[in-house]
């Protein structure tokens, strides 16, 4: 069926006219518009004689009123329709199927083991998941170094990485040479097999070798080995920490401007774009999937928060124990739990506007 | 073909020519049918003038709608007040 708009004069003499050769719906009569309907069959016609009546082209349109409704006559794709969605809904609470994935060579048994005892199964609510309960039972497992578990869809996601086993290290292939990994003047050497490149008292580079990987038997006879040694040296570890005599300092005023956009498959259908009037303002986007199992619809938010800057003078003779101190906790990021702290120290370097803190920690420190 | 009017004119023996002249029919005030009509003269909410052999007929009432014209027959819907055939 179509529709037609045609301008309100002579509307009486319009009708009367068409209605001898059509049948004409819903004649509704406004001061700006005259509306009326007719069958598709005689929209061509209808549009002939408009014209020959002397109607010019912009007092009247027709628009097409059921082709996009149409298919939502029929009870049967109505009913149909309502049934998918609501079997979408419910299936959507439940899990159908559970994938383990990831390098499992010998853990496999023990997985599907521990997925058993915790009632998991292809059949089951997706509430009655408790993943991070899952992701430790699976994670107590020997052999298991990493566990990632997340429900996409109706399938519970199991994603495995098992350790890898000392043989496999040591028996990787060519050996290659045990090297420095730091700077610094070797304390002690505890070697378990290859042969030594340094002593005791050596000062040594990153990349120096420390042990080769061969050793050497009663015979004079040289083997391949992998080279294992416990090497200590004085290392000296370093940072720095650069202060400027006034700093930037950010102040939220609390004004948020929010846009958002709905798109579908990446084209976009609807967005509230408000025009961002802000000097200084940070931006905080999220993007949220409406349903990532029927149709990918998603809508993505920004958030404009708007700031001042204003300068803030750092008074660095008055805070430079302050930020030495922030240097050192930047220096000890390189310091193991296990390393032996022998020495601290720092300088303080000044230049036009800016000065550098060095600060230098000197510790034992397992170098291979 | 079955005409309702034409069983009315044969029933009760009228000499009226049931093809040339007008019928009306009003259903509850909220519809009226009249067969025979020559073109409509006036449209409006509150009221609606249709052209009939001979003379008019002027449908007072609110909320009025030409629902369906074709060919010899209009009808309309709405709250119908009064109907009078001049």
């Amino acid at each position: 069926m179509y529709k037609f708009e045609i301008s309100p004069r002579n509307t009486e003499r319009v009708i009367s006219k068409l209605s001898t050769k059509y049948t004409i719906f819903d004649v509704t009569k406004s001061e700006e518009k005259v509306t009326f309907c007719c069958h598709d069959k005689d929209r061509k016609n209808i549009l002939k004689t408009l014209k020959f009546m002397g109607l010019d082209k912009t007092a009247y349109k027709a628009v097409k009123m059921t082709g996009i409704f149409k298919p939502f006559c029929s009870v049967g794709i109505v009913l149909g329709l309502v049934v998918s969605a609501v079997l979408w809904i419910v299936s959507s609470f439940f899990i159908t199927d559970v994938i383990v994935m990831g390098d499992i060579d010998f853990t496999e048994q023990k997985i599907y083991e521990t997925l058993k005892q915790n009632n998991i199964q292809n059949l089951m609510f997706k509430s009655s998941v408790d993943i991070k309960k899952l992701e430790n039972a699976i994670e107590s497992i020997d052999y298991v170094s990493y566990v990632s578990i997340v429900i996409r869809g109706n399938a519970l996601i199991i994603n495995v990485r098992e350790q890898l086993t000392n043989s496999e290290i040591v028996n990787s292939g060519n050996f290659a040479p045990l090297v420095s990994v730091y700077d610094g003047m070797i304390t002690s050497i505890k070697l378990i097999q290859g042969t030594l490149a340094v002593g005791v008292g050596d000062i040594v580079k990153v990349g120096d070798i420390l042990v080769y990987p061969y050793s050497t038997d009663s015979n004079g006879d040289t083997r391949s080995v992998q080279p294992l040694a416990d090497v200590v040296a004085d290392v000296y570890i370093t940072s720095s920490l650069t202060v400027y005599d006034q700093r930037i300092e950010k102040s939220y005023t609390g004004n948020v401007i929010k846009n958002y956009q709905i798109s579908f498959l990446g084209l976009p259908l609807y967005s509230v774009e408000n025009e961002v009037s802000y000097e200084h303002y940070d931006v905080e986007s999220k993007e949220v999937y409406i349903s990532d199992t029927l149709l990918p619809i998603k809508i993505k938010y920004d958030e404009y928060h708007e700031y001042t800057e204003s300068y803030i003078d750092t008074n660095f003779a008055e805070n430079e124990q302050i930020y030495a101190m922030q240097t050192r906790e930047i220096a000890l990021l390189n310091v193991k739990n296990y390393d032996i702290i022998k020495n601290e120290s720092y300088v303080v370097r000044d230049f036009d506007g800016y000065h550098v803190i060095e600060f230098t920690i000197t510790a034992s420190k397992k170098i291979a | 073909m079955f005409n309702f009017f034409s069983e009315l004119i044969a029933d009760y023996g009228l000499e009226i020519d049931g093809v040339s002249s007008f019928n009306i029919i009003n259903m509850s005030n909220k519809l009226v049918y009249i067969e025979g009509q020559k073109g409509v003269v006036k449209i409006s909410s509150e009221s609606m003038s249709i052209r009939i052999k001979g003379g008019l007929v002027e449908v007072l009432g609110q909320n009025l709608k030409l629902k369906k014209i074709s060919g010899s027959t209009v009808c309309i819907v709405g709250k119908i007040e009064s109907i009078e055939s001049k």
